[in-house]
This record gives structure tokens, sequence and C-alpha cells, in this order.
């Protein structure tokens, strides 16, 4: 290895050169960790081919340096890694020359911001649909109607158990609309005592009661021309039922204490955990608020019914805790994923993302494996013995398990199979055959 | 058969999300043969994958391609031949010959297996069109 490949290799940041005909002739170890992409496999090639930014062809950075001569410092962009993760890097150029002076090429490094990119998102809270990851045919089917659902301006209700993401789904629902850069505004009606959240909603004006020595404003007044999201809307009480109605029918209110109307400009994302149809006709919730809200009705699966989201949201974690707990976990073993496949998650994906966070406390390197996890996500239940997931399984093994038992519950009936699934009936056909499942005549 | 290639001039976009023009080619035989171009400047990638479900696209060819979108993709029973790369009309015929597999069609880091943890996503479209399989009509 020549001296300034050892140098190169020794830079934290990623760093290749290309001759003028955008051809790679240098690619260093970083270059290699980030990408994805072996040195052997990336000189020779088109930078474009093995950068995978979304700038190569419009914006090229090496382009524009050689054009102008003047180099490019830390602007951001996006790369698709060879894994198929979208990273965010950093990257600068310069123009490279020979001893003569000649220009014979340019150098680019680059750095992934991945962390920085979190910690923003996680400030800001800034996450987008590209943030909920599945490969769930229900998930996909909320996707496909979640931009006319942004752009409408109705209220929407959310409604799934606890842990299921409903706060990121309406996060989504206002990163998409027209009012992505007005506020939005949360408020966890279940959290307040009744008298709290009123004042907490509406604001108060001072004098309003004891201890109310100035006007604070509410939460409908700091989401103007934004959004509000009411989580736990089924715990509110009837007499803040009846001011939230008329704020959704007239779009009006008082704060506490004043005699004054405000308008509200706010759109609405309510979202609960309970069935508000049935707390409706128990004569918990008003009905005429309870059909206010529910004009748009998104439902969240529970993760017991997308088991096929626990390796990609497992994968996520990992990532997410190795940036944040700056540590370097290799992945989870094919047992541990087993045993988490095995689990029916009452807490959904927020105890998924508890078990992870356990066991990077755990587990100091290398993979997750099953003793690193809770006792009872080693417990398979009794009916798994014989059809369930269980050690030395691979992805694919548990796929072949995953796929006989949702035939077998449709009676081997492979269109209905296939419905269930979302997937189409020829995507299916293939993976019967690849994963070489019987099915009886 | 209907295949989609996302497109920047003659050559397949490096990029899906930065893509921005759809190549279109319905194909009812060997020698029928329809190309079309349609812009696909959509800004959120979830705006690009809902076009490509209206347009009833049956194969999408694509450059590099994230694993949500892929997977969201061919949730709705579209085959995704993704990290191709290469001019699209060399491309197509490389895939109707079941030649996608071919090195000068894959880009760099999905030749060859890597360690644990560093699979490459990327190789999985490659498994539908090694080996020689005809993509017939």
């Amino acid at each position: 290895m020549e001296a300034k490949d050892i140098i190169l290799d020794s830079i934290a940041d990623g760093v290749f050169t290309v001759d003028l005909d955008w051809h790679i002739t240098s690619f260093n170890r970083a270059a290699e960790k980030i990408t994805g992409v072996p040195r052997e496999e990336a000189i020779g090639q088109q930078c474009r081919d093995v950068l995978k930014a979304d700038i190569c062809e419009k914006n090229c950075c090496l382009k524009e340096t050689l054009a102008s001569g003047k180099a490019i410092v830390n602007k951001t962009v996006h790369i698709v890694n060879a894994e198929g993760e979208r990273l965010p890097i950093s990257i600068s150029t310069a123009l490279l020359r020979d001893d003569s002076g000649t220009i014979i090429g340019a150098v680019e490094t680059f750095r992934d911001i991945s962390i920085e990119e979190k910690l923003r998102k996680t400030i800001k809270e800034a996450y987008s649909f590209e943030d909920i990851i599945s490969r769930n045919h229900r998930m996909h089917r909320l996707f496909g109607i979640l931009t006319d659902v942004a752009a409408s301006m109705s209220t929407v209700l959310i409604e799934g158990e606890s842990g299921t993401g409903k706060e990121l789904f309406a996060r989504a629902i206002h990163n998409l609309s027209p009012r992505k850069n007005r506020p939005f505004i949360a408020v966890n009606c279940g959290a307040l005592p009744d008298t709290l959240l009123e004042s907490e909603l509406f604001g108060y004006k001072a004098g309003a009661f004891t201890d109310a020595k100035k006007d604070k404003p509410g939460r409908f007044k700091l989401a103007d021309k934004g959004t509000i999201f009411l989580d736990e809307i089924g715990d509110i009480s009837p007499a803040l039922q009846i001011r939230l109605l008329r704020i959704i029918q007239e779009k009006t209110y008082e704060p506490l204490g004043s005699v004054e109307t405000v308008n509200a400009d706010v759109r609405i994302i309510a979202a609960t955990n309970k069935k508000l149809a049935d707390l409706a006709k128990e004569g918990k919730f008003r009905e005429d608020l309870y059909y206010r809200i529910n004009v748009l009705r998104l439902e969240l699966p529970p993760l017991r019914e997308r088991m096929e989201d626990i390796p990609l949201l497992v994968e996520h974690f990992i990532r997410h805790f190795n940036a944040m707990q700056n540590k370097d976990i290799a992945g989870i073993s094919d047992a541990a994923l087993a045993c988490l496949m095995s689990y029916e998650y009452p807490g959904n994906i927020r105890e998924l993302e508890n078990i992870i966070e356990r066991a990077f406390i755990m587990c100091k390197s290398g993979e997750i494996e099953p003793h690193h996890l809770p006792e009872f996500c080693n417990t398979l239940k009794e009916d798994d013995q014989h059809t369930g997931p269980t050690e030395n399984m691979s992805i694919k093994d548990m796929e072949a398990i995953f796929l006989t038992n949702t035939l077998r519950k449709n009676a081997w009936n492979r269109t209905k199979t296939a419905k269930q699934l979302g997937i189409h009936k020829s995507t299916l056909f293939r993976k019967i055959k690849a994963l070489n499942i019987k099915i009886p005549e | 058969m209907r295949i989609a290639i996302p497109v920047w001039g003659d050559r397949v976009s490096t990029v899906f999300d930065a893509a921005e023009e759809l190549l279109i080619i319905d194909q009812a035989s060997k020698h029928s043969v329809r190309k079309s171009k349609i812009p696909f400047r959509e800004t959120s990638i979830i705006n690009k994958t809902a076009l490509i479900r209206e347009l009833g696209i049956d194969v999408l060819i694509c450059g590099a391609l994230t694993r949500p979108m892929e997977y969201m993709i061919e949730a709705a029973g579209i085959r995704v031949f993704s990290f191709v790369r290469g001019e699209a009309d060399e491309v197509l015929e490389a895939f109707h010959r079941g030649g996608l597999a071919n090195q000068t069609f894959i880009m760099p880091g999905c030749q060859r297996g890597m360690g644990r943890g560093q699979r490459g996503a990327c190789r999985r479209g490659r498994q539908a069109n090694r080996g020689g399989r005809r993509n017939r009509l």
C-alpha cells in the first residue's frame, strides 16, 4: 500500500479523487464504510455510480469545482448507500493539480452527518412519512392517502393502540401539509386535569383566577395557522367536549376570563387509543363532537398485526442507538430476531424500542443475542412450538413460517392470502416457490 | 407489459428520488413497443410512488432506491430492479434477455457479497434477473 493510501485510510472522513472523466482514482476506507462500496469496486468507476447522491446529475459539486476552480465547503446532500439507506453527508470539494500546476482532477471529502440530522429531527421534531418504517400493506394504504389527507384542511382522527406511532403520523401529516412552516403543537389531553387542560388549550387573561398575574396564550393560540395535535382525546371531560365542539364548528373560542372572542385558524388532528365510536355509543363522548372529529379517520395497526416490520424496525433502532450512544453494535443474531418475532408487543413499537435500548445496555459489542433480551421475549408460546420461529432460524425460514401460517389461516387460498398480505398474487406465487412452501392438494 | 425507468437524459437516473423524467415502455409484443416520457418531478417520494402505482406499471427498473421505497413499490405488486445503471435502451434490452445481473448494469457495491451487516440491500434486485432468465412478454 502506498504512503498516500495509508494516510487517506487514517482519515475519519470519506475521501475520493476523480480524473477529468469522473473516474474514481482513489477511495479511502471511510468512503468504503459510508457508501458500503468496497474500494476495489469503486476504483475506475464513474463517481456518480459509487456515491449515488441526489445531486450527481443536476448539481454535481465536483463538476462545479472543475468548471469554476472554486472549492465547495460543507454542502449537505443525501446519498443512498449499498444497504439501501438514505444518508445525509456533508461534502467538500477541491481541484487536484500535478507538479506543473495542470488540473488533473478533483477531490471530494465527505462526512456522514446522520447523527446531526437525527438530533436536529429530534429537537425540531421534523418527522416525515419517510421516518415511518413499514412494509405492511395496511400501512402502505395509509401512506397512499397521506398526501391527500395532508392537503385537506379537515379534522383528522387517528386511532391506534399506545405506541403505534400516532404522533409520528400526525407530524408527518403536518409536515406534508401547506401548514408545514407554521407550528405543530401537541397536547396530551389525558395527562392534565380538566381545569388545567382548559387553561392550557385556550389560555387565560390576567385575573381570570388566583395566581393568573398576566395573560397566557393557550395552545390554540400558539398553533395559530398551524396544527394542534390532541392526543388521548377520548379522555376529555363532557364540559371540555362542548368547548372543543364550538371551536371546531365556529372556529372561535374565548380564553378563560376573557369576554373577547378569538378566531382559531388551526387544523386539528385528534388521536385516541380507545374506540371513539364505542365511547360515543356508551354516552361517554358527545356524538356530535365525534362526527365533527371523525372526518378523516386513520387506523394504525398494532405491531402484532405487522410482524413483518419487526426486522426493519429492529435494524432502524440499532442504527439509531448506535448513532445516539456512539456504539458499534453489528446487528442482531437470527436467534435473537426469532425471539423478538415470537412476542406480541402489547406496548407496540415503543415497547420494541425499549427492548432494543435495554439490549444496548446488556450487549457491549458484536450482535444482540437472545440473552441480551428480556426474559419474556425468550418465552415462546406453546402454540408456536411447532409453527413459530425457533433458534438457529434464518430470516428466510421465518418468512416461510409467516407465509405458511397466513396461508393456513386462509385455508390455503392464495388469492385471499395475497389480499390479506397486501401483495400481488404473482409476488406471493414467487415467494411460495422460492421458499419451497408445500400447498396441500 | 408496462415498464418504467426513471431517467436522466438517456440514462437510468442514478437515484430514484432525484429522477426528473419517467420513461414508460408499453410492450404488447416483441415488435410492438411504444415509448413515452412523462415528467417525474413530484417533490415528495410518496407522490412519486403513488404515480408509479397509478400508471399501472408492472416492472420498475431504476437506480439507487431506498429500502422503504422498494418495499412500498413491491407491495403494490410491481417487480423492482433497483441499483441499475446504464443507457436506458441497453438496460431495457438486457432486462428482456435476463441480463441485468451483468456487471455493466450493476452499480458498484452491489456486485458481490459483503460481510455480515453489510450485505448490500442493492443485491436483492439482482436475484430475479440472474442466470440469463429471459423476461418474455
